[in-house]
């Protein structure tokens, strides 16, 4: 027992570490967290969230002029592609409801799926919202 | 003055722990000069604050409330932006805490002992990480990587040909983007070099054996020359990659805190001055 705890007063730091990529893990596993990020080590497993692609439905006016215009969907569309939780989406379609047409703002994330054998590039869904406007 | 001769620099190169703090005092001042947007007037504020403090009070780097200056900008960095930060973010938070601590008790061999266990917890998980991903092992990663042209940028961005087919595959990648993708559309890429596909998988099993033996060896042999050979042979490996300048600097530093051998000290520090000389000028990522 005594060895156990020289042992974690010597190697804290490390095990923090260890800490740090276990909950990278689970927020992975679990809330769709892209792998570049949490301290989990896991840069250039997969494409970058960048190139993951925001959608959302009915919306007056393209997405890329909605980025220019309103600073809160401009500073949230990242977070969104990085981390596309309910939580996020949800916060980024009530964001977004203003500027959409319809009682339903549908929000969707898809990443790139490519097949080097085929030389093919498509998308994939990660995670979609359906919020009701107030 | 001076001149600068052998024995001077050996001189410098035989304290590994005066050598290793001062690269990472330089990588420190450089990496939160250089990070983010956000917060930056009090970041600039407190660093600039730190090096006054370095040159006209306490005149060394050992003093530890600088290092607790440094510690409390990367933290606060990290709790408002905890999802932005780079993974060698976390690394260099790690290392100032082994920092302050072996300035507080002074024990080499601790602070050794810990940098040698991140560094295997570092590549390990790297290795890991990309075992565990399909997209990596099939090869398909490194395939869109380097027909998109974003590795080996200025080998393959030389070639006008192959900087013709790069263009054209991140047009046909942009013009889907801008149809929606619940109607499931698929372009074809062109290969930048004949059989690209094979190459990549071949690459991506590459990597990983790399990452995962070289963590291994540091943990078994962390002073044997072969283990830093290959520790070396991985840097400069991301290096002609892509240009993670920050990351690379930050794995070269805690190089030198593990060898004996004094030529190897000085590559990691070379390596260190060119990495650092690269994030100052912009070129690459910090």
């Amino acid at each position: 027992m005594t060895k156990l705890k020289a042992s974690i007063l010597k190697y804290w730091v490390p095990m923090i570490a260890l800490l740090i990529i276990s909950i990278h893990f689970i927020l992975v596993k679990t809330s769709h967290l892209n792998k570049w990020k949490g301290g989990g080590f896991g840069m250039y497993s997969e494409v970058h969230y960048h190139f993951n692609d925001l959608v959302i439905d009915n919306l007056n006016k393209p997405l890329d002029s909605l980025i220019i215009e309103d600073k809160n969907i401009a500073h949230f569309v990242i977070n969104v592609k990085r981390h596309p939780n309910a939580g996020n989406l949800k916060k980024m379609a009530e964001f977004a409801s203003k500027y959409v047409s319809s009682d339903t703002v549908t929000i969707q994330v898809w990443k790139p799926v490519i097949e080097a054998k085929n030389s093919t590039y498509s998308r994939e869904l990660i995670n979609q919202y359906q919020f009701i406007k107030p | 003055m001076n001149r600068l001769n052998w024995s001077q620099i050996k001189q410098q190169l035989s304290d590994r722990n005066a050598l290793g703090l001062k690269l990472l005092f330089i990588f420190m001042v450089i990496y939160i000069i250089s990070t983010g947007s956000d917060h930056k007037k009090i970041k600039l504020f407190l660093i600039v604050a730190g090096l006054f403090l370095v040159v006209f009070l306490v005149k060394k780097i050992t003093q530890p409330l600088l290092w607790y200056i440094f510690l409390t900008i990367l933290i606060s960095d990290l709790i408002c932006d905890y999802f932005v930060r780079a993974n060698h973010h976390f690394l260099l938070i790690y290392i100032t805490l082994l920092i302050i601590i072996f300035l507080h008790n002074s024990k080499l061999e601790d602070l050794i002992t810990n940098i040698k266990l991140l560094l295997v917890i570092v590549l390990l998980f790297s290795g890991i990480q990309k075992l565990l991903s399909p997209q990596f092992i099939s090869g398909d990663f490194y395939y869109y990587m380097i027909n998109t042209g974003s590795f080996f940028k200025p080998i393959l961005n030389f070639n006008q040909d192959i900087n013709d087919i790069i263009i054209s595959n991140k047009a046909q990648i942009a013009e889907l983007g801008i149809l929606n993708p619940n109607a499931l559309n698929t372009v074809k890429l062109q290969n930048v070099i004949p059989n690209l596909d094979i190459i990549s998988r071949v690459y991506a099993w590459f990597s990983i054996a790399m990452e995962l033996i070289t963590g291994l060896l540091i943990l078994w042999k962390p002073k044997h020359l072969f283990t830093h050979i290959l520790f070396i042979l991985l840097i400069l490996g991301i290096f002609f990659t892509r240009l993670e300048n920050g990351f690379m600097a930050l794995l070269a530093i805690s190089g030198i805190w593990l060898t004996n051998n004094y030529m190897i000290r000085a590559i990691y520090t070379i390596l260190t001055i060119v990495f650092l000389s690269l994030i100052v000028t912009h070129i690459g990522f910090y």
